[in-house]
C-alpha cells in the first residue's frame, strides 16, 4: 500500500488510460516488503522501469514484479544487518552515553549517528538505481559493507561495556554491592533471553527489583 | 505550568505523533526512546526526566528491531506514557526515584499493549488495502491515498488512546501510596544497563564482540577509579 502511495506521482507522469492505470495500480498494490532506508534502489529501479515502459506496457529489462521480488529480499537482507542490527545499537549506545553525562542533547547524538548515512543512502538510492538500475545494488557487495557492520558491532559491544561501568562507578566510588547488583541482573538477563523471555519483560524485573531495593532501602545502601 | 488534564492531551497527542515513526512513516528515529523519552519530558517541563528515563529505556530495548512480521514492543508509546506518568508523579510529591521507577514500569506496561495493538493494526492495514485494491480495479488511485490516510490515522489514535488512559490511571494510583511519597534516589542505569548488555551479548556474532564488551567495561572501570 505505501509502495503504490510513493509510485503515485509516476503514475501520474506515464498518462495511461483506464485499463493501463488498473494495471499499474495492482502491481504496485501486490505484496511488499524490504528494510525501509534500502527500499529507495528498488523505488528508483522501479520507477525508472515503469518510465521506460513501451505503449504496451512491458518494460526494457525484467517485468516490474520480477524486478521488485529480485531486489526486495536481498535489500531486506543487506539493510537489515546494516541499519537495524549494525549501525541502530551504535547511536543508540552513543545517545545514551552522552546522557549519562546529562547532557539534553544527547537524542540529537543519536538522530546524527544514525539519520546521517540513513539519508544519504535513501537518497543514494533513488538517485543511483533511478539511472543504473537494478545493478546499483552490487556496491553493497564491496568489502566496506562488512567492515561498516563488523565495525559498528564491535564498537557498540565496546560501548556497552563501557556504559555498564560507568553505571556501577558513578557518582560516588565503586561499591561492591553494585558490582554484585550489575553482574547478578546481566547473567539472569542473559538466561532469560535466551530461554526468550522479551526484553520488555526482563527490563520490567529489573526496574520493578530496583523499585523494591530502593522502597527498602530508602537509598541506605547507595544501590538505589 | 499545564494542569494536569491539559498536560495529560498534550503528551497523548505526542505518543500518536511519534508512534508514526516507528514503521508508518518517516523512521527517523524519533520514536526511539531516548528521543521520544527527552521529548516528553521538555513537552512536561522536565527535560532531565525525560532524559534519565529515556535513555534507560533505550539500553533495555537496544536490539529490539521491527523486522518483518515479527512482532515488537510499541517503544515510542511506552516511552511518552512512562515519562508522562514520571513527571506527573513529581508533580504531586512522590519522591523522584520511585516516580522514575514507577515511569518505567509503565513504559514496558504500555508498550506490550501496545505491541498487541499492532498486531490489530496489521490486520485493518490489510482490510484497508483490499479496499484500495477495489477502487484500483476501476483505475481510480483515490483509494490507495485515502487507505494510507487511514492507516496513519489509525496508528496515531491507537497510541493516543493507549498513553493517555494509562497515564491517568497511573496517576491515580500511584499518588495514594505513601511508601512513594518518602525520599530516595535511583540509580536506574545500574539496573538496566546491563539488561542492554545482555541484549547486546545474546545477539553478538561471536567471542570478538563479547570480548570488546568485556574491554569497554575494564576501560570505564579504568576512567571510573582514575577520574
Amino acid at each position: 500500500m505505501g509502495f503504490c502511495f510513493v509510485m503515485l506521482p509516476i503514475l501520474k507522469r506515464k498518462k495511461l488510460d483506464s485499463s493501463g492505470r488498473r494495471d499499474f495500480l495492482k502491481r504496485h498494490l501486490d505484496f511488499f516488503n524490504t528494510n525501509p532506508i534500502l527500499a529507495s534502489y528498488v523505488l528508483g529501479a522501479t520507477a525508472s522501469a515503469e518510465l521506460a515502459c513501451d505503449p504496451g506496457g512491458e518494460p526494457p529489462g525484467p517485468s516490474v514484479p520480477d524486478l521488485k521480488r529480485g531486489l526486495a529480499a536481498p535489500l531486506a537482507m543487506l539493510g537489515d544487518t546494516l541499519f537495524w542490527g549494525a549501525l541502530r545499537p551504535l547511536a543508540g549506545l552513543t545517545g545514551v552515553l552522552v546522557a549519562m553525562e546529562g547532557r539534553l542533547w544527547a537524542p540529537l547524538g543519536l538522530l546524527v549517528v544514525y539519520n546521517v548515512p540513513g539519508i544519504y543512502t535513501r537518497i543514494r538510492g533513488l538517485t543511483a538505481a533511478s539511472v543504473r538500475g537494478p545493478s546499483s545494488v552490487r556496491e553493497f557487495s564491496r568489502p566496506w559493507f562488512g567492515w561498516a557492520v563488523s565495525g559498528a558491532r564491535g564498537v557498540s559491544a565496546f560501548m556497552v561495556g563501557l556504559i555498564v561501568a560507568l553505571a556501577v562507578g558513578r557518582p560516588g566510588p565503586v561499591e561492591p554491592w553494585g558490582l554484585v547488583v550489575a553482574g547478578l541482573v546481566f547473567l539472569l538477563s542473559i538466561r532469560a533471553m535466551r530461554l526468550r523471555i522479551p526484553a520488555t519483560a526482563v527490563g520490567a524485573l529489573a526496574a520493578a527489583a530496583g523499585l523494591a531495593v530502593m522502597l527498602i532501602s530508602r537509598g541506605g545502601t547507595g544501590l538505589a | 505550568m499545564q494542569s494536569d488534564v491539559h498536560l495529560l492531551f498534550t503528551l497523548a497527542l505526542l505518543a500518536g505523533a511519534v508512534a508514526l515513526d516507528t514503521t508508518s512513516a518517516f523512521q527517523v528515529m524519533i520514536s526511539q526512546p531516548l528521543v521520544a523519552g527527552t521529548l516528553a519530558g521538555v513537552v512536561a517541563g522536565d527535560p532531565g526526566l525525560g532524559l534519565a528515563i529515556g535513555a534507560a529505556l533505550q539500553l533495555v530495548w537496544i536490539a529490539v528491531v521491527p523486522v518483518g512480521g515479527a512482532p515488537f514492543p510499541d517503544a515510542a508509546v511506552g516511552s511518552v506514557t512512562g515519562v508522562g506518568l514520571a513527571v506527573l508523579l513529581s508533580r504531586h510529591g512522590v519522591s523522584e526515584g520511585a516516580a522514575l521507577f514507577c515511569g518505567m514500569l509503565l513504559s514496558f506496561g504500555a508498550a506490550a499493549i501496545g505491541q498487541r495493538c499492532v498486531s490489530g493494526l496489521r490486520r485493518l492495514n490489510e482490510t484497508l488495502a483490499a479496499r484500495a485494491l477495489s477502487t484500483a480495479e476501476k483505475g481510480d488511485a483515490r483509494g490507495v491515498s485515502a487507505a494510507v490516510r487511514w492507516a496513519l490515522g489509525a496508528r496515531f489514535v491507537s497510541a493516543f488512546a493507549i498513553s493517555l488512559p494509562l497515564m491517568a490511571a497511573g496517576l491515580a494510583a500511584l499518588t495514594r501510596i505513601p511508601a512513594l511519597h518518602l525520599p530516595g534516589s535511583a540509580a536506574i542505569p545500574l539496573w538496566t544497563a546491563p539488561v542492554g548488555a545482555a541484549a547486546i551479548a545474546v545477539s553478538s556474532r561471536g567471542p570478538r564482540e563479547r570480548w570488546l564488551m568485556g574491554a569497554g567495561f575494564a576501560a570505564g572501570m579504568v576512567l571510573v577509579v582514575a577520574l
